[in-house]
């Protein structure tokens, strides 16, 4: 090959997660130095995952892009992204391919993988199982970091998630911490939602996140990544469902979740969300996940709360509430809730304990990814409002199936390509 | 598909969904039709942040009267078990609700309203609920639900001391949805661990105890659950399951580390895969063979 495509964020590994979000790439002439330039057009050619491109930062990307490449092996920067509703389904099957214009070969290519948290009822079985087989490993019998989690989300931490407003930003760094812990031993999984307002038969199957026997128990398929679970020093897990399988469970819809407070609604009648999807979806079973502090004991827990942060996210995304200084897309907590002010570091990532802080802080500070340097050691909870990077900071680098990148309007009206390098 | 497109598409969507119902749950559906207004107008509590204050002492007052429909009680029992979700906007209340809990939790209520009462007081580690859970395992006649419901209740508290209790039931029940609740109380109490090993080894057991028992003895005893495991995994006349199960626990612990450089038994467990039709045996094996 004799172009060089490079993504930042490559992992030591040499390998690419991509999301929605644009990045900034660069391709150069490797070959041998000759004068004059190469025209080259870049193309999505992978068998899953779709790539989009663009000479700027767009949300109206292009599925090929032609580019003239200095044969002094200059740098050419251009943006690539996943095709929204592209997403990969393995590591490697989505694929940005360069080719000579005018008809030539394949002078470049790049195999990366688009990233994505999808529903849990359309995971292929692999996905499935990856997921699973990571999710078993963190928790490792209750000798795995699944512990540290399972410390943070309890009766003595509620304060700090639970009934006021950093309840949506700290369950999202919440579910993007376990999201970094399973794709540090399995970097090809995403966390997937669970869906609450439509049926999942395929969810609640012995395959899957287990079938509830008779009495609540879970029973899961013999050697499952989960038949061994353990969390308080105790194993398996119970589950009664309280509606039926082939039914939603017993939540609003998300049309009624995004009418809470009526169509103009800020996020201060938004987060009514806390009691009815969230609250209602948890006490659609009896067993651990239906009460805060034991919630955490059932893995279902990370895809129910990705679903709450999937339901935020889109909101974000439907009205343009991205910025946290929107006075409609935050609502102010009271003075002495701490870890609930947008300039707050939230607790157990900041490490401080005692006071009106828990007595421990598990886990130690938010882990880091090469994909993107947010949201740092110790989020704030602002830090926590732009997923997808719209406004032009760095992204989260995760992303969800039905949530799309889409500049704001003023960023649109003002020119969008001038975002970051 | 354009994020213009997408956005004009989802807004219909958004139309189109707006009149859903939300699902009833299905055992209730049919007793709670003739009250589906005042269900329907519990329901929606949850949603009402700001009119918390004044709606949950109503609503603990709805479950508390006896002489309420009992569909109506157990929708206001839901819509507290949601607001309880909201901490400390729920936390003035937590005091009276857990006193209509044990008010309810007696044998003239309806089964359900009793049993979730028993479940949320056992979670809070009531010993007024353990009590009942434990005297009606000690004696059928007092009981207020079923044993396999009073076990995993009790199991709420991690720190309990219900092993002895659970060995008694454990020996005297004769089905199996019991007596696997019983064994998850004594799965990790080390005296448990010669039954452990005994119930992993015998062919005869049912399943579900012989899965239980692997999980229990390699939580107490990793290394003797690695021995009696590798000699189940390569016993050709064991059942498939379990022979699955005892592998998916050498794959997932970090215990069993020397086994990935033991190469007999990684050559033993190749040859595994390609064992007759045995796909719960093959899916494990592939699960392990990942881990090298």
């Amino acid at each position: 090959m004799t172009v060089q495509i490079e993504i930042p964020g490559t992992d030591p590994q040499g390998r690419v997660f991509l999301t929605w979000a644009p990045v900034r790439a660069t391709a150069r002439w490797d070959g041998a130095s000759t004068s004059g330039s190469l025209d080259i057009v870049l193309r999505s050619a992978g068998t899953g995952g779709g790539l989009v491109f663009n000479n700027v930062r767009s949300d109206q990307n292009l599925p090929t892009l032609n580019l003239t490449l200095p044969t002094d092996g200059t740098k050419v920067p251009f943006w690539i992204a996943g095709e929204f509703q592209k997403p990969s389904a393995a590591y490697g099957d989505a694929v940005v391919q360069a080719t000579a214009n005018g008809g030539g070969g394949v002078v470049g290519s790049k195999s990366v993988m688009v990233r994505i948290r999808k529903n849990a009822q359309t995971l292929s079985g692999p996905e499935r199982d990856r997921l699973l087989a990571a999710v078993g490993t963190l928790n490792a019998q209750g000798q795995g970091a699944y512990r540290d989690f399972r410390e943070m989300h309890t009766n003595a931490t509620t304060r700090e998630m639970h009934g006021n407003v950093g309840f949506l930003p700290w369950h999202r760094a919440y579910v993007l911490d376990l999201e970094r812990a399973l794709q540090s031993i399995d970097p090809s999984v995403a966390v997937p939602y669970w869906r609450f307002d439509e049926p999942a038969p395929s969810l609640f199957t012995r395959d899957f996140i287990g079938e509830s026997d008779p009495s609540g128990e879970v029973v899961f398929r013999p050697g499952h990544a989960l038949e061994h679970w353990v969390t308080d020093g105790q194993p398996g897990l119970t589950r009664e469902l309280d509606f039926d399988v082939n039914s939603p469970a017993n939540v609003i819809s998300e049309a009624d979740t995004f009418g809470l407070g009526g169509s103009g609604s800020a996020y201060a009648s938004f987060m009514a969300m806390e009691g009815d999807p969230h609250g209602t979806a948890h006490t659609s079973f009896g067993g651990p996940i239906s009460r805060i502090g034991t919630a955490v004991r059932d893995p279902l827990f990370f895809m129910l709360h990705a679903n709450v942060d999937r339901l935020w996210a889109k909101w974000q995304w439907f009205k343009h509430r991205q910025n946290p200084q929107d006075s409609k897309a935050f609502a102010p907590a009271n003075p002495n809730k701490i870890g609930h002010h947008l300039a707050d570091t939230m607790w157990p990532w900041n490490g401080i304990t005692g006071n009106t802080r828990p007595p421990v802080a598990p886990g130690g500070p938010f882990p880091p990814t090469p994909v993107t340097s947010a949201p740092g050691p110790t989020p704030k909870v602002e830090d926590m409002f732009d997923m997808l990077g719209v406004r032009g900071g760095p992204p989260l680098a995760c992303a969800y199936d039905d949530v799309p990148f889409e500049l704001p309007p003023a960023l649109v009206a003002g020119g969008g390509g001038a975002g970051p390098g | 598909m354009d994020v213009k497109d997408y956005r004009q598409a989802y807004e219909r969507e958004l139309t189109a969904g707006s009149s859903r119902a939300k699902a009833a749950a299905p055992a209730s559906a049919a007793a709670a039709a003739p009250h589906a207004a005042a269900i329907d107008e519990i329901s929606r509590v949850p949603q009402e942040r700001d009119q918390l204050p004044t709606k949950i002492p109503s609503l603990i007052a709805t479950l508390r009267d006896q002489n309420v429909a009992t569909p109506i009680r157990q929708a206001a029992l839901r819509a507290l078990r949601a607001v309880a979700f909201l901490a400390e906007l729920f936390a003035p209340f937590r005091a009276e609700f857990l006193d209509a809990l044990r008010q309810i939790a007696k044998p003239d209520t309806d089964q359900q309203l009793r049993q979730d009462a028993l479940e949320i007081l056992s979670a809070e580690k009531d010993p007024y609920a353990q009590d009942l859970l434990k005297k009606g395992l000690e004696n059928e006649q007092d009981s207020l639900v079923p044993a396999v419901k009073a076990l995993q209740f009790l199991r709420n508290d991690d720190h309990g001391n219900f092993v002895d209790i659970a060995r008694d039931v454990f020996q005297k029940a004769q089905d199996v949805a019991t007596k696997v609740a019983a064994l998850r109380i004594m799965a990790t109490d080390a005296k448990s661990r010669g039954l452990l090993e005994q119930l992993l080894q015998d062919k005869t057991q049912p399943q579900a105890l012989r899965t239980l028992s692997a999980t229990g003895l390699h939580f107490l005893d990793p290394q003797k659950f690695a021995e009696v495991a590798q000699k189940i995994i390569l016993d050709k006349s064991d059942f498939e399951d379990i022979r699955a199960t005892a592998l998916g626990a050498l794959a997932n612990a970090p215990d069993h580390q020397h086994l990935f450089h033991d190469t007999a038994f990684i050559d033993a467990i190749k040859k595994l895969g390609s064992e007759g039709p045995l796909q719960n045996l093959h899916s494990a094996v592939g699960r392990f063979m990942s881990k090298l």
